[in-house]
């Protein structure tokens, strides 16, 4: 493949700039570009173009990322070429020249599956690619396989990459080694495989452990079965130490309680009752005199309290009421002269003032009219109000009257003088008037429009198909003028002539022939032409009509034409008159729409604003009727209360016509008048009130005293009332005191009965000690209290000894404790007892022992369930685990680094011959004839290694080569790669980027000849900073053998590569 | 009337392929299989189990540790005063296991006979468990075709130890059919040795319960146990129950062509949620698998070790019950490997060369010869399991040669570039 054309359409700096690479077939094509010219963009661009431009570009400064665009056109080994625009992006970036898709395929097996790395390994070659590679030539020594092997990828790194992966095998496994990775891992698996069944708890080991348990168990329950023995014995004996006392002190209450006689029956506490009863006897005897004593006293009290007589049945409340009553009586007695006095004065007070008056009625008739003073004030302010509302009715009526006038004299002066008076008349009836409505003055509006435009559209009409009928008989002249066209008519008029003139000329043959005259035809002449001439005529004028159809087809369009014009001017003069009658409608419906009003309308659009007018005298019409109904209303309330009025101040002994200052002099002078009268009328009213009150008292005071008290019946009646008090609380308080002494007497009689019933029971209770006792008076039955007491005393010891015997017999009976005592000797007891607490004490310890020894196998044989095995297999299994992948990583590189090894071998097997050969041409040439040749080797290893040989004959090995001699070196070996690539292959631009620029000038002469060879066979981009080295390309190539480009710093807006071709 | 079926305790094995490492929750996972057991115990509580089926494999076969055995009987007494009885078959594992010669077991828990089929019947229950234990390790007849006919009025259940017609990843032990067990006329099949969950029929019904906890990262997602919920002699409903202490899940993560190594452990770290997520706030021990074209596939070829421990890292970030098993790298370069083979240079040929290696066993043969002295050392325990290690092993070699394809053909391809 060879790239002939690369176009950075838009790429870096570069915008629609070329490289044009395919001028001279087999030369170098140099491009030389400064610093800065965009030499690297122009090397990233060709690998953007083959391979796509990388995702994070730094070509995109200039032109947006999605706008980045490189072209180029390849051609293949074949000679077939192939336009192709790679963009940026992520799908569809190879498009060809119109922007459509193109399979990546079509570039990728061109590039045999090349990645950019591994094309910029093959094809292009910088100087310190050179550098790093020759060096790495020296690292391997020159070992022939690794160098052309490194030669034919490219590289420099075989070297490092077999080491590397020699290194990492070496560090995970060597057979006889320890500490590598996998020989560890493999120890810590089979560490932790042990670990695993150590951990492990055997089944014997369990059951061992259960057995000695079992046994354990069955000791412990020896020793607990030989203490309860022990202290069940221990029990008895202390018992009987505890009993033994008390059952001798048992044995001896029980005799003494024998020796003591029969036993007495007698309660515990007979002493006391016996006391207690005799003094309850004594005691009784005694109270019951004092009461007969105090019952008599009481008896003789009562006797001697007086009769109350009536007295008492008198109402408590109505004694209170009469002494409250004697004091009114006594104060009203005395007021009552100085009452009567008070009153007589002023009634001769007001007689006076009536006088004075001179009001003709009495006071009291005065005084219902006056009860009517608040109705008169009343009155006349109704009155005041309804005066001011007839004011005010009058002025309105009057106001309205004169705007109706206003607007009926406006009106007016529209209408003509002579109908001025007829239409006053009219208007004056305005209300019941038909005028027409605004409605309809607007309709006739409306109406008279539309036939005004009729009659426009008529007229316009008109004059439009007036037009347009003249044009056309214009036109139809000018045809006629400028030849008299034949129309159809006259080609048949023609031809009916000739028909004609024929049909008389057969007529003549046929005669002719049945004549049977030879030589004679029978025809004219003359009728002949005559006939000939016809159908000349009838043929031209058909001629003439096929030759002037056109002119005769206007002449009949335009015929046709005019005939319409006038056919339509007919119809539009009938649309006149039919509008001519509607105008005459509309006018006389118009004036007849006036003819209520009496006056003769103009135009409609004129009468608008008169009919508003008259509608507002209608408006106006209606507000004077209501004023003057308000009037009439008015007026009529005035009148209704003038009437009230003067029936009002008749009452008061007024003329009706009286004014309202008058009427209220009257009402004010009379009202003090009243008030003394009033004040007269009171005073009478309480002395006759005392009068009645006094009369009252005198005769109930009396009634009283007559049937209670008639000793003071005949007194005054102040004094009777006093006395009739007085005997009235003597006798309640008599009654109060003989309650009291018969309540105490009842009380006197019910102790004594008590105090003779106490002495009676005391008798039985003394009658009972002495059955009981057997005795038949005090003293025995004192004596037999005594006997009864010490009995008792001794029971009371013995059953306490028994008590604690029971208590201490731990359940036992009397007798069962009896039995366990009998012949005990109290100190061999003791002993015994004494040697029971001491083993006790020895077992206690060993069960104790036995018990936790027990515990802890159990406890034991419980933590066996957890296991120590499950953790240490996972950590066989964390081991296993690593090994497994230590082991796969090693298979893996050293599988890798033996394969290499190996194909490194069969390369230098296969290409040693060839490559070799042609590098040993090269080389002497790149190293200006100081070196013949080169040569393989065998170091001291046995391995096979690349030797320089001198001219003189001597080899020298890699490491003596100087540092330009194995640039040398490196690139003859690289460009007999090359060669060979291009043999089996398509061949690929070689991309040189200032390989050069570290050899002298006579060196690089030497190699851009060698350059110049390769170019033959494989296309060859040489990119240069230096001046100088195009130069010597110059000469070292000649015109022919060299393409020259520039690239141009591209500082303006739009970069352009200029290109020279020189020579 | 409830009854719980269980198989494949596997009690105190441990969980495989565990690899430490710093913030790995180790102590999370301490006694997996013992806590999932107790699980099952409060299962049965709460849910009034009358009767617990464990159809097998209660200990692994080469466990030797007689405290599983005490373990085991002790934690059944739970049971015993709840009344739920409790019936246990021997499975492969069992019939291998030095444990089950010597455990005493509880009195309500009943063992089947491994001598001829056996019938316990629960009268009160109404419920009959019909069942044999395996002899030994390997029983290669068909038990179930000696299972006696079912009694009438009861509700019976046959419990077994069996593959079936084979199951993948189990080896098979007591074959037998589906129409066989239908044939027997049970009410219900409690089956074991599957560690998957499996509802083989529902007429009538034969499920594998799968195992209480998952053990490696092939046995993902939920492990429990099966309530049989039985009504009026019929099942009236089958349910699981999650009763795994330790979730295994399988993290798949792809990757864009453009990420860099560091985006790849970006993207592991927001799956790692995502799972830890659904997980139910159990321990996860995840599998992570990176899969895609991607640029970062160079760097991290070079030291997969390296970023499976920045994964891990990123992993104690997302959660502190989680453990990243492993980080399986199954990135690829951004190249073709067979159009770099159709090339004639040196690259090429080491393409072809792997392509051929791939092609031809008997070259691998002489591969796998290299390791002799490998082969030689490994103990037995990394050449079982998940991952294992068989350097002799045609497959086993197929697959590092995909790993040396990927390490080395990007090396190469990138060998002469500018850094």
């Amino acid at each position: 493949m060879r790239i002939a054309r690369l176009d950075l359409l838009a790429f870096g700096s570069f915008s629609a700039s070329s490289l044009v690479f395919d001028r001279k077939p087999g030369a170098i094509e140099l491009v030389y570009g400064p610093n800065e010219a965009g030499k690297s963009t122009t090397l990233r661009a060709i690998s953007g173009l083959l391979f796509g431009i990388p995702e994070r570009t730094r070509d995109a400064h200039h032109h947006v990322p999605g706008d980045l665009r490189i072209g180029a056109v390849l051609e293949a080994k074949g000679g077939e070429r192939l336009e192709v625009v790679r963009r940026k992006g992520r799908k569809g970036t190879l498009r060809d020249r119109d922007d459509h898709p193109l399979d990546e395929a079509l570039l990728s097996s061109m590039l045999g599956g090349a990645t950019p790395e591994l094309f910029e390994s093959l094809f292009g070659l910088t100087h310190d690619g050179l550098r790093t590679s020759a060096e790495a030539l020296l690292a391997g020594r020159g070992h022939v396989g690794e160098s052309l092997f490194s030669a034919g990828v490219g590289g420099r790194g075989v070297h490092e990459l077999r080491v590397r992966l020699s290194r990492e095998a070496d560090e995970l496994f060597v057979a006889r080694a320890r500490e590598r990775k996998v020989n560890k891992a493999i120890a810590e698996v089979k560490d932790a495989r042990d670990r695993v069944r150590n951990a492990a708890t055997s089944p014997a080991k369990y059951l061992e452990q259960q057995r000695a348990f079992e046994e354990a168990s069955a000791q412990c329950t020896v020793l607990s079965d030989r203490r309860t023995a022990l202290v069940a014995e221990q029990a008895q004996l202390r018992r009987v130490i505890q009993v033994l006392p008390n059952l001798r002190r048992r044995a001896d209450l029980l005799s003494r309680l024998e020796a003591s006689g029969p036993p007495v029956r007698l309660p515990s506490d007979a002493a006391e009752q016996r006391r207690r009863a005799a003094e309850d006897l004594a005691a009784a005897a005694r109270e019951a005199g004092r009461a007969a004593e105090l019952e008599a006293n009481l008896e003789r009290e009562l006797s001697d309290l007086a009769d109350p007589g009536s007295l008492l049945s008198i109402d408590d409340a109505l004694v209170k009421g009469l002494v409250d009553r004697r004091g009114g009586y006594v104060r009203a007695e005395a007021d009552r002269p100085k009452l009567e006095a008070k009153a007589l004065t002023i009634e001769a007070s007001v007689a006076k003032s009536l006088e004075r008056i001179g009001v003709s009625t009495t006071a009291a008739a005065l005084r219902v009219s006056i009860q009517s003073g608040a109705r008169i004030r009343n009155l006349a302010n109704r009155q005041e109000r309804v005066e001011e509302r007839v004011g005010a009715a009058r002025r309105a009526l009057a106001e309205a009257r004169a705007r109706r006038e206003h607007l009926v004299l406006a009106l007016i002066a529209a209408v003509d003088e002579s109908r001025r008076a007829a239409v006053r008349a009219s208007l004056d009836r305005a209300v019941e008037l038909a005028a027409p409505t605004l409605e309809t003055v607007d309709r006739f509006t409306q109406e008279q429009d539309a036939l005004e435009s009729e009659l426009a559209r008529i007229r316009r009409e008109r004059d439009r198909t007036r037009e347009r009928r003249r044009d056309a008989e214009r036109r139809l002249d000018e045809l006629r003028r400028m030849q008299d066209v034949p129309s159809e008519a006259d080609l048949a008029a023609s031809r009916r002539a000739r028909d004609e003139l024929f049909g008389r000329v057969r007529a003549s043959v046929e005669e002719g022939f049945s004549l049977q005259v030879p030589g004679s035809s029978g025809i004219d002449a003359k009728r002949l032409d005559e006939y000939e001439s016809a159908v000349t005529a009838a043929d031209r004028i058909a001629d003439r009509l096929r030759r002037e159809g056109e002119h005769v087809a206007r002449r009949a369009g335009l015929e046709a034409e005019v005939a319409a014009g006038a056919e339509d001017e007919c119809r539009l003069d009938a649309e006149e008159r039919r509008r001519d009658e509607a105008v005459l409608a509309w006018e006389a419906a118009w004036i007849s729409a006036w003819s209520s009003v009496g006056l003769r309308p103009k135009r409609p659009a004129e009468m608008r604003p008169w009919v508003r007018d008259f509608l507002s005298i209608i408006e106006s019409d209606r507000g004077v009727a209501a004023l003057g109904a308000e009037l009439a209303d008015a007026e009529g309330d005035l009148a209704k209360v003038r009437r009230e009025w003067s029936d009002a101040v008749a009452a008061l002994g007024l003329r009706p016509e009286s004014s309202r200052d008058e009427a209220f002099a009257v009402l004010d002078a009379t009202t003090e008048l009243f008030r003394q009268l009033d004040e007269a009328e009171r005073l009478r009213g309480r002395i006759e009130g005392i009068v009645r009150d006094s009369k009252e008292f005198g005769q109930e005071v009396s009634t009283l005293c007559r049937t209670h008290l008639p000793e003071a019946e005949h007194l005054a009646p102040a004094e009777a009332a006093l006395r009739l008090l007085a005997a009235f609380e003597k006798a309640q308080n008599d009654r109060a005191v003989r309650k009291r002494l018969e309540m105490e007497l009842a009380q006197v009689k019910k102790e004594r009965a008590s105090w003779n019933e106490r002495r009676q029971d005391a008798d039985a209770q003394l009658a009972v000690l002495f059955e009981l006792a057997g005795a038949t008076d005090l003293a025995t039955l004192e004596e037999a209290e005594k006997r009864a007491e010490a009995q008792r005393v001794l029971r009371e010891e013995l059953q306490a000894v028994e008590e604690q015997l029971v208590h201490a017999g731990d359940g036992a009976s009397l007798s069962d404790l009896e039995d366990e005592a009998r012949g005990a000797d109290l100190d061999q007891v003791r002993a015994r007892s004494r040697n029971i607490d001491r083993d006790l004490e020895e077992l206690s310890e060993a069960i104790d022992e036995a018990k936790e020894d027990v515990w802890r196998r159990k406890r034991g044989i419980g933590s066996m369930e957890q296991t120590d095995a499950a953790e240490a297999s996972a950590v066989l299994e964390d081991r296993v685990a690593v090994l497994k992948r230590h082991v796969r990583r090693y298979v893996c590189v050293r599988l890798a680094a033996s394969i290499l090894e190996r194909e490194i071998e069969r390369y230098r097997r296969e290409n040693q011959g060839p490559i070799l050969t042609r590098a040993s041409e090269l080389f002497p040439r790149l190293t200006l004839g100081r070196y013949a040749g080169l040569r393989v080797g065998i170091d001291d290893d046995g391995e096979a290694v690349l030797e320089c040989l001198r001219t003189d004959g001597t080899a020298v090995r890699i490491e003596g080569l100087s540092e330009a001699t194995r640039d040398g070196l490196y690139l003859a070996l690289r460009l007999a790669s090359l060669e060979r690539y291009t043999r089996g292959n398509e061949p690929m631009p070689l991309i040189l980027d200032d390989v050069l620029i570290q050899f002298d000038d006579e060196r690089a002469s030497a190699a851009l000849a060698v350059l110049g060879e390769v170019a033959r066979t494989t296309q060859v981009l040489f990119f240069t900073h230096h001046a100088r080295l195009v130069e010597l390309a110059r000469v070292a190539l000649g015109p022919d053998r060299l393409s020259e480009h520039s690239l141009i710093v591209p500082v303006v807006a739009r970069a352009s590569v200029a290109e020279s071709a020189r020579g | 009337m409830k009854i719980v079926h269980a198989s494949d305790l596997h009690l105190d094995s441990p969980l495989v392929g565990l690899e430490r490492y710093e913030g790995a929750p180790v102590e999370a996972i301490r006694g997996a299989t013992r806590r999932a057991f107790e699980n099952l115990m409060t299962l049965c509580l709460e849910e009034r189990a009358a009767l617990l089926l464990i159809a097998g494999d209660i200990y692994d076969g080469d466990w030797k540790d007689y405290s599983t055995g005490l373990f085991f009987a002790s934690t059944l007494s739970r049971l015993r005063d709840a009344g739920t009885r409790v019936v246990v078959v021997r499975g492969n594992h069992d019939a291998a296991s030095q444990i089950t010669k010597n455990l005493r077991l509880p009195p309500h828990v009943s063992e089947l006979s491994k001598e001829r089929p056996q019938t316990i019947r629960f009268e009160d229950l109404g419920v009959a468990v019909h069942g044999q234990s395996f002899r030994d390790r390997s029983v290669k007849e068909d038990l179930a075709v000696r299972y006696p006919h079912p009694l009438r009025d009861y509700f019976n259940v046959g419990l077994l130890h069996t593959s079936l017609t084979g199951r993948e990843g189990h080896d098979d032990y007591a074959p037998s059919t589906p129409a066989t067990l239908q044939s027997r006329g049970y009410d219900y099949w409690a089956l074991g040795h599957v560690h998957r969950r499996e509802v083989v029929s529902d007429d009538p019904y034969i499920v594998y319960s799968g195992n209480l906890q998952g053990r490696n990262a092939r046995e993902t997602g939920p492990k429990g146990a099966t309530v049989v919920r039985v009504e009026e002699g019929r099942v009236a409903g089958i349910e699981h129950r999650a009763l795994d202490v330790v979730r295994w899940v399988t993290c798949n993560v792809a990757v864009a062509e453009s990420d860099g190594a560091d985006d790849v452990v970006d993207h592991c770290r927001a799956e790692l949620a995502r799972v830890v997520e659904r997980a139910d706030g159990r321990t996860v021990a995840a599998r992570v698998i990176v899969r895609g074209t991607s640029r970062a596939h160079v760097e991290i070829a070079a030291e997969p070790d390296k970023w499976e421990r920045e994964i891990q890292a990123a992993a104690t970030d997302v959660a502190d019950e989680l453990w990243v098993e492993r980080v399986s790298f199954g990135l690829r370069a951004p190249l073709d490997p067979s159009l770099l083979a159709g090339r004639d240079d040196a690259i090429g040929q080491v393409a072809r060369a792997l392509f051929a290696l791939k092609e031809d066993e008997a070259e691998r043969g002489t591969l796998g010869a290299e390791f002799a002295d490998l082969r030689a050392k490994l103990p037995p325990e990394a050449r079982e399991g998940l991952d294992a290690v068989r350097l002799d092993d045609a497959d086993f070699l197929a697959g590092a040669l995909d790993d040396v394809e990927r390490l080395l053909l990007p090396a190469l391809a990138a060998i002469g570039a500018e850094e």
